[in-house]
């Protein structure tokens, strides 16, 4: 007896399996190899956890929902179809719901099938079957989630290709314009940073973003609740509830004469061709900006683009090339696209010269860049005061920031602030460029100030009593020092912190010599789970005389010494203009260019040094700080690179290099 | 059973149905008529549940027809390019239009298969056009509609296929007082089928009348007149359309015979002779009235 009532039709439901019954058992096969069989084939090892899930993942995320929402809802997006469907006697609601669940039971019986398949295999092999289930779920719920955009692009659309390109635009066109902002504003606006907007959670979030993030983990018990908690799961499932219902609605409203259509409610066309335009013209807005084009040339070609594009949607929608008497709203809204850049390209309304009165700020949390762990709120007026003029005076040397020269001397000394206003509003800005010489006054009246390191840096702040280890590690070996005795160890740091200046305190190539790591063990009651938690870290630098002088005095500094990197190799810095070459190089992919590229890196290399002797004196003059670069001769092509292995050792010149160095030099 | 009240329908700017009124009354077959983009397959799609109008009625039996399923189930729809599912034999659309219509009668089916003879297990689609609209004949007649709507039924049709299908409809009309609208460009198998007709032009019904009536009411008089008296015939207010060749006027006249033949026969003609229209000839002339004419030239 056959179910026929005002949301479900059996004979419906019936001949839709019947119909599609092969992209199940096509799916079902899918996840059979790359499943069950994959684990078969790799045991004992287990790597199906790991790797051979994946593809269940990718196919649940970007194409079974998509592909069957696509076929099973196809009727409405062609006339022939539509009419029979339309005509036969089921309401629209049974035809809706009787075949969103069609969808549901051909995306879902092959997962569960796959399952109990893989469940009674890792049985067999005596694996863990509880991943199996966490898998399982995961492709079930993505299944859910991803199947409901689906249905909406298909109801929005008049034809089955634009429902496949609706379905990821919903999915990454919200993606792809915040990146695009970002990626503008940080281009072009004098202080922007992405921090602390909501634009990268916000994108984190983005079903199709999130589920490839979390890609590889699906399996594991760690991924929910640590990853996904449960409310995110509850909240993500009422969307994708909340998306099925406006479906619903939408074809109820939707029209069959639409079949065939791009669009199949007329009022979205407007729309549709506003967000895809307005998305490419800031495409090319951004591409032009980017290379530093001329502010003509930028709004000639911004508004070819917009033109092209405007007029091509506007064919595809109407399925017509007479689409040129259309112009006005094509004029209206390249006013608005140039209105956009103009406004951004000088300074985003009043955007750049944005800088709170002192008195209208609560709190400051600022950074400089080169220990910017954990900083805290600062209340202090005089320091409140001092940040907003070394502020102004960034902003107002429009010629410092307008030029584009990334020295090496900059790297790593930017200024991150984040105002907290009286008002309950929060301003943001960093900037990347930041002069010690420029901007001395207000630095060091900053870091002469009692108040200022103790909110910079959180190792004043940090809970002594927690840390059950502490660990050095250097960065040219694979070195790590477990430090048993602390005792002064603490003083001998804030001592150094206390007396340094800006100057000594930040980072400047080749003055990082080790890195001080804080841990507490963490015990989550199983053994296995126990690890470490880093608590804080601090980077020891040439100038931290105290801090080394310690080390000395506890052996530590011996035990850094005696670990050697195998070999050291001389660089001779790239030049610019090489640089810039080896880049290019590096763009394009055939056989002459690797042969071009290693050519010139060859060409770049002086000689590796692998007498234990050198390299112990090497390491020694490093460890004292010695290997560093001077300002103002630190361009490239200026100086040599020691290279260990592993990373870095430190810099040196031609004329004033050590004896050790100079006569590898001299050889070569 | 269908009535259809100053029903509206646009798609975009063009309007399709421009205040349409229509009525077939029960066990009627009913022949909708009109020029290319006159508006019938729109109004067909209306009364089968496909369209929504825009403003008007569209009752069937009484009842509003759009999302009405109970009152679908009584209407079969065939239209000009049938869809049948691809991997589906003529079985298993059966097994389909089954498990979709109540009244489906599968003895009904048997009987049908015997006189359309078609392979059961050969895939629907794969048919010709023809045996297409043979299968959609089986399941719409074994489904017994109340209502069978038809959109150039007969169109792929053989000869025998044809007197088949009509002798089938008449059948179901006679026993069941089933009702048929048919739109067809086919006049001539109208003429045969048909006793009501409706002529729709321009999104309107111009014209709905019985077939007899309507033949009744118009008519070609043949006449030959020693003198010119085109301008008096013309000015008569039944002439429709008055045509000549040598001496003898061709003229279409509505209205009753016998008055009309009495005023022509004042201006004593040589020659008289009264001869019925078709209805190919009524459609014509009856929409050259509205400005779709025969083209004169003829290139």
């Amino acid at each position: 007896m056959s179910l026929q009532n005002k949301f479900f039709n059996s004979g419906l439901f019936k001949n839709n399996l019947k119909r599609f019954k092969w992209g199940s058992f096509l799916y079902f096969i899918i996840l059979l190899i790359s499943g069950p069989i994959a684990m078969a084939l790799e045991y004992p090892y287990d790597g199906y956890f790991k790797h051979h899930h994946i593809p269940q993942f990718l196919c649940a995320i970007f194409a079974v929902p998509v592909i069957a929402s696509v076929v099973v809802y196809r009727y409405l997006h062609t006339r022939k179809q539509v009419d029979m469907f339309h005509s036969l006697p089921v309401s629209r609601s049974a035809m809706y719901i009787t075949n969103l669940l069609s969808i549901i039971t051909l995306v879902f019986v092959p997962v569960i099938l796959n399952g109990i398949v893989t469940v009674i295999t890792a049985g067999a092999m005596q694996f863990n079957v509880t991943y199996v289930v966490i898998s399982v779920l995961w492709q079930l719920f993505i299944n859910f989630v991803m199947l409901s955009i689906s249905v909406v692009a298909v109801m929005l659309t008049g034809n089955s290709f634009a429902a496949i390109v609706v379905t990821y635009i919903i999915n990454l066109l919200p993606a792809a314009y915040v990146l695009l902002t970002t990626g503008i504003f940080t281009q072009n606006l004098y202080g922007y940073t992405e921090t602390g907007t909501w634009s990268e959670q916000f994108v984190t979030h983005l079903p199709m973003v999130r589920y490839c993030n979390l890609l590889g983990t699906f399996y594991s018990k760690e991924v929910f609740p640590n990853l996904i908690g449960v409310l995110e799961i509850v909240i993500t499932l009422l969307i994708a509830v909340v998306l099925l219902a406006v479906s619903y609605l939408l074809y109820k409203k939707r029209k069959s004469e639409t079949a065939g259509e791009v669009v199949a409610f007329g009022i979205l066309n407007p729309i549709f061709k506003v967000l895809i335009t307005f998305a490419v013209s800031m495409l090319g807005y951004f591409a032009f900006s980017a290379n530093d084009a001329n502010m003509i040339l930028m709004a000639v070609s911004v508004l070819l683009i917009t033109f092209v594009v405007w007029f091509a949607l506007e064919m595809v929608i109407t399925k017509s090339v007479k689409v040129f008497g259309k112009y006005k709203g094509f004029l209206a809204f390249s006013v608005f696209v140039i209105a956009v850049c103009v406004s951004i390209e000088t300074g985003g309304l009043g955007y750049e010269k944005r800088i709170p009165e002192a008195d209208s700020i609560e709190s400051i949390i600022c950074s400089f860049g080169f220990e910017s762990r954990g900083t805290e709120e600062i209340t202090n007026r005089e320091i409140i005061s001092t940040i907003t003029e070394l502020h102004k005076s960034l902003v107002d040397d429009e010629e410092w920031y307008s030029g584009d020269e990334w020295a090496t001397e900059y790297i790593n000394e930017r200024l991150y602030v984040e105002y907290k206003l009286k008002n309950g509003r929060t301003l943001i800005r960093c900037y990347n460029k930041l002069s010690y010489e420029r901007e001395k006054e207000y630095v060091d009246k900053l870091f002469s100030h009692p108040e200022f390191k103790p909110c910079v840096y959180s190792v004043y702040r940090l809970e002594r009593d927690k840390v059950s280890q502490i660990n050095l590690t250097t960065n040219y070996g694979d070195m790590n020092i477990v430090m048993e005795n602390t005792d002064g160890f603490y003083e001998a740091i804030l001592s150094d912190i206390d007396t340094l200046g800006y100057k000594d305190l930040r980072y400047y190539a080749g003055n990082n010599l080790f890195r001080i790591t804080f841990l507490e063990m963490v015990d989550e009651g199983i053994k296995e789970r126990e690890y470490m938690h880093h608590l804080d870290y601090i980077t020891i630098r040439s100038a931290y005389k105290n801090t080394i002088e310690w080390l000395k005095n506890n052996g530590y500094y011996e035990k850094i010494n005696s670990s050697l990197p195998a070999s050291i190799t001389l660089k001779k810095s790239f030049t610019e203009e090489e640089e810039k070459q080896l880049n290019e190089y590096y763009m394009e992919a055939s056989s002459g260019v690797t042969v071009a590229i290693e050519k010139m890196e060859k060409g770049q290399e002086i000689v590796t040094i692998t007498d234990s002797d050198d390299i112990a004196e090497i390491i020694r003059m490093r460890n004292d700080g010695l290997l560093v670069l001077e300002e103002g001769r630190d361009k490239p092509g200026d100086y040599i690179l020691l290279e260990s292995p592993y990373g870095t050792v430190g810099y040196c010149y031609y004329d004033t290099a050590y004896e050790v160095i100079r006569k590898y030099l001299t050889d070569n | 059973m269908i009535k259809t009240t100053d029903v509206i329908k646009t798609f975009g700017g063009f309007t399709a149905l421009n205040g349409l009124n229509l009525n077939v009354p029960k066990g009627c077959v009913y022949g909708l008529v009109g020029p290319n983009g006159a508006g019938k397959t729109t109004i067909i799609k209306h009364l089968t549940g496909v369209y929504r109008q825009d403003k008007g009625e569209i009752l069937i039996d009484g009842k509003s027809v759009y999302e009405k399923p109970p009152l679908k189930q009584e209407i079969q729809y065939i239209s000009d390019d049938v869809f049948y599912f691809n991997t589906f034999s003529l079985k298993e659309t059966a097994a389909f239009y089954k498990s979709i219509y109540k009244n489906f009668d599968s003895e009904r089916y048997e009987k049908l298969k015997e006189i359309f003879k078609i392979d059961e297990k050969r895939r629907v689609n794969s048919l010709s056009k023809g045996m297409k609209k043979q299968v959609a004949f089986m399941m719409a007649l074994s489904s017994k509609p109340e209502v069978l709507i038809l959109d150039e039924p007969l169109d792929g049709l053989d000869p025998v296929m044809r007197r088949n299908v009509i002798k089938l409809i008449n059948q179901d009309v006679y026993d069941r007082e089933m009702t048929v609208l048919i739109s067809s460009h086919n006049l001539r198998e109208l003429e045969d089928l048909c006793d009501r007709i409706g002529i729709m032009h321009r999104g309107k019904m111009v014209l709905e009348r019985a077939l007899d009536d309507l033949k009744s009411n118009i008519f070609k008089i043949q006449a030959a007149f020693d003198e010119d008296i085109d301008d008096k015939l013309s000015a008569m207010p039944e002439v429709m359309n008055l045509s000549k060749l040598g001496s003898v006027r061709t003229l279409i006249v509505r209205g009753e015979m016998e008055p009309v033949s009495e005023k022509i026969k004042a201006y004593n003609p040589k020659i008289f002779d009264i001869v019925n229209l078709t209805l190919e000839e009524i459609f014509i002339y009856e929409l050259g009235g509205m400005g779709y004419e025969l083209a004169e030239q003829i290139l």
